[in-house]
């Protein structure tokens, strides 16, 4: 018996057909202002969380900007784009048989090539079904000269 | 003892006083030499006096330099608060303090209005950096709802997104009705 790899699309499949574009999954997004969160209340889903569907060839400020959509831009008193993200996955490691975590970037709201903000998702080393921590900081927009 | 010698210590016993011999003309001429008349009377006093006012004489006179080194000074001090300098300088004076406290003025008014045209301009930029945010957003969500047309969704909440390789005539029809109503 020979088993082939299955060539329907989903989101775990590595390769996608060019023809149909990325498949988009649901990723569970654990934010938090000026801080990060435990590892454990994240995996244990203590924290408020959203669901933003995204895709692998997603950038680190297209997330960000969903995010903001759901999170920042809802109150008068945070919608402005001056706010700087830093992401990172959380994960259940098999080999070391604890709960890990792995830094992804930073991206600025207000610049998009700021930081990590052209990094893809694919690129950082996230999976379908990890579930992602955002730390909220300020940062003021620098003038061009 | 020889007789000589009885008349020498016999000698030598009277005194000037007692000398029979001698008479005050020896008195009368020392008196005499290098006197004066009026020096006669107080003669022991002249003679105390014309030691002393020599000193006395040069204490005054280092005295009288003193005042009038500080009468001087004085003088000089009553010119300057009179004089022309010192009014001068304090009208230089009160010009510098004037033109400092404008410079001052200034300052902070070029100042208030550099930070008041860096405010402007910082809102001006956070309007169009929130103008190009929703913009992106717009194409994102455009592309979610392409994806939406290529890929099918199961019935959960919220729902979760596949596509098989080959697709069943239901589902392409699905797929197709999706993309006509988007379009």
């Amino acid at each position: 018996m020979s088993f082939t790899s299955s060539r329907s699309q989903s989101p775990v499949s590595s390769e996608s057909d060019p023809a149909v574009g990325p498949c988009p999954f649901l990723i569970q997004v654990y934010h938090q202002f000026d801080t990060k969160n435990h590892i454990l209340d994240v995996l244990e889903d203590v924290v408020p969380s959203i669901e933003i569907y995204g895709w692998m060839n997603m950038t680190l400020y297209e997330l960000a900007v969903f995010i903001a959509e759901t999170t920042l831009f809802q109150q008068e008193n945070t919608k402005h784009p001056e706010w700087m993200l830093q992401f990172r996955f959380v994960f259940h490691d098999q080999f070391k048989g604890r709960p890990s975590s792995r830094e992804m970037g930073t991206v600025c709201l207000h610049n998009p090539k700021l930081f990590q903000g052209t990094k893809l998702l694919k690129v950082t080393g996230m999976k379908c079904g990890d579930r992602v921590d955002v730390c909220i900081k300020p940062n003021k927009i620098r003038l061009r000269k | 003892m020889n007789e000589q010698e009885e008349n020498y210590m016999k000698e030598d016993h009277l005194t000037k006083e007692n000398r029979p011999d001698q008479d005050d003309d020896s008195m009368e001429i020392e008196k005499t030499e290098g006197s004066t008349a009026h020096r006669d009377q107080n003669g022991k006093q002249h003679s105390l006096e014309g030691k002393e006012p020599v000193e006395n004489k040069r204490g005054k006179r280092m005295f009288g330099a003193l005042l009038g080194t500080l009468g001087k000074f004085q003088k000089e001090a009553e010119r300057e608060r009179q004089s022309q300098t010192r009014s001068r300088r304090a009208e230089l004076e009160e010009k510098l303090a004037k033109r400092q406290q404008e410079e001052k003025k200034e300052f902070e008014l070029q100042e208030a209005k550099e930070r008041e045209q860096r405010e402007k301009e910082l809102t001006e930029e956070r309007k169009i950096v929130m103008d190009d945010i929703d913009l992106d957003l717009k194409d994102l969500k455009q592309t979610l709802r392409k994806q939406e047309s290529t890929f099918l969704k199961t019935d959960t909440e919220p729902h979760l997104y596949y596509r098989p390789y080959y697709l069943l005539p239901s589902q392409k029809a699905y797929l197709d009705q999706v993309k006509e109503e988007k379009d």
